[in-house]
């Protein structure tokens, strides 16, 4: 990959990855640092990955990076929900989208990786799991399991529509 | 597939996700049609479909590497090509300018150390150039005695490295008839690109002093000329071996105040 091409995926991907590191980690800061260390990878890389693979290399790292966050902050916060920066950073109204987002952080880290990557990014399957290192039906379980945790949020009495 | 109360949800999220076959997904739909009930489960399913959201990385600037500009560095080439190429022009010109000229420049004949010594052991009529050896200084060639009969002059000039000739002899008796045969022997007045040490010409005979005997001179005369010629051809021998040697070996060209040298 030149430099040129490098570029090209800072240009084509940067908001995407940040999006989805931010929505992992609830944190506008954490998502900098991890779509800025996903970059930083692949520019060390760039001479084994081709163009077009940089996209599933990059959200692949970026996967990584917000599970080691989660990892850590497991073991050095005890205390609230870590999706209350998110939370506070969201409007706050009534709408869908807000009670989405929040039914959206009740969700464990793995689960809302995997939707995520299913919604916002519109992998398969396949791809998620080879993304993950998860086979394709720990995936669906995963997703399928997250949904009904999402539906039941969003049918609640409080946010019946 | 087999779509049964039992798996319609399964196949409800699998819709969703977009992981059904068009086949597939038309056989569910025609089931949600048959069971409204499930209508009103996918479209709770599809209420936690995230939908497309734009966030911005405002740093992305910082991700970003600085790409080599090209075309500078080919123009700076493209300049020192033609720097390179015209210099080589210039000094290939005037390499070969000097080779055609035979200016080629190497060690004085002569090397005099004091104004008392210069040149006290050569034979007579020969004349010898002298570079002084502390400035390099090439003097006029020094002649011990006037010109005699026959005499051959090794001199070194300022843009050749010797002269070897046979000055022109006077028309005394018959004796002229040498400098005539000489003419014949190359070189006579020629300039020749070589180097020829002094000892190498000590040896020429010379006799200034006329014998009234006729046969006596015609001895005398054969004598002398036989000689003469053995030593010019000795002489042209080392002369052309000296030219040959010299014409492998390293120039020096000086132009203004800088000097180059061109290696063999």
């Amino acid at each position: 990959m030149t430099t040129s091409e490098y570029n090209h995926c800072v240009h084509e991907w940067a908001d995407s990855l940040y999006r989805f590191a931010f929505k992992s980690t609830g944190c506008s800061e954490n998502g900098k640092d991890v779509a800025q260390h996903a970059f930083s990878v692949l520019w060390e890389k760039r001479l084994e990955v081709l163009p077009d693979k940089a996209k599933s290399f990059l959200f692949t790292v970026a996967y990584r990076k917000c599970m080691d966050y989660h990892r850590l902050k497991k073991r050095t916060i005890v205390t609230n929900d870590i999706h209350e920066n998110f939370l506070s950073e969201q409007p706050k109204n009534n709408d869908l989208k807000y009670i989405l987002q929040t039914a959206l952080g009740k969700l464990d880290e793995q689960s809302r990786n995997l939707i995520l990557l299913k919604d916002y990014e519109g992998y398969s399957y396949e791809e998620i799991a080879k993304l993950t290192n998860l086979n394709e039906t720990q995936v669906k379980v995963y997703l399928h399991r997250a949904r009904k945790v999402l539906k039941n949020y969003l049918v609640h009495k409080d946010f019946i529509l | 597939m087999d779509i049964n109360k039992g798996n319609i949800e399964e196949y409800l999220l699998l819709l969703l996700d977009g992981e059904l076959s068009k086949t597939d997904e038309e056989k569910v739909m025609a089931f949600i049609e048959s069971s409204p009930e499930y209508k009103t489960l996918l479209d709770e399913y599809l209420l936690t479909k995230l939908e497309p959201e734009t966030v911005v990385f405002e740093d992305k600037a910082i991700l970003l590497k600085e790409e080599a500009v090209v075309l500078l560095f080919k123009k700076k080439q493209h300049y020192t090509a033609w720097a390179a190429a015209i210099a080589v022009i210039i000094v290939a010109g005037i390499f070969f300018q000097m080779m055609h000229k035979k200016t080629i420049v190497t060690e004085p004949l002569v090397t005099y150390h004091s104004s008392e010594d210069i040149v006290t052991d050569t034979t007579s009529g020969q004349s010898l150039a002298i570079q002084k050896n502390d400035t390099k200084e090439i003097l006029k060639p020094v002649t011990r005695h006037p010109v005699s009969k026959k005499n051959i002059t090794v001199a070194k000039n300022i843009s050749t490295i010797a002269v070897v000739s046979v000055p022109k002899v006077q028309p005394l008796n018959s004796l002229h008839v040498a400098g005539l045969k000489m003419m014949d022997v190359k070189p006579y007045g020629k300039i020749i690109a070589a180097e020829i040490p002094v000892e190498n010409i000590d040896n020429i005979p010379v006799n200034n002093t006329l014998v009234s005997n006729n046969d006596d001179l015609e001895s005398e005369k054969s004598t002398l000329f036989n000689n003469l010629i053995a030593q010019v051809e000795t002489l042209k021998d080392k002369v052309a071996e000296k030219t040959k040697s010299l014409r492998i070996s390293a120039v020096s060209i000086q132009l203004g105040n800088k000097e180059f040298t061109i290696g063999k």
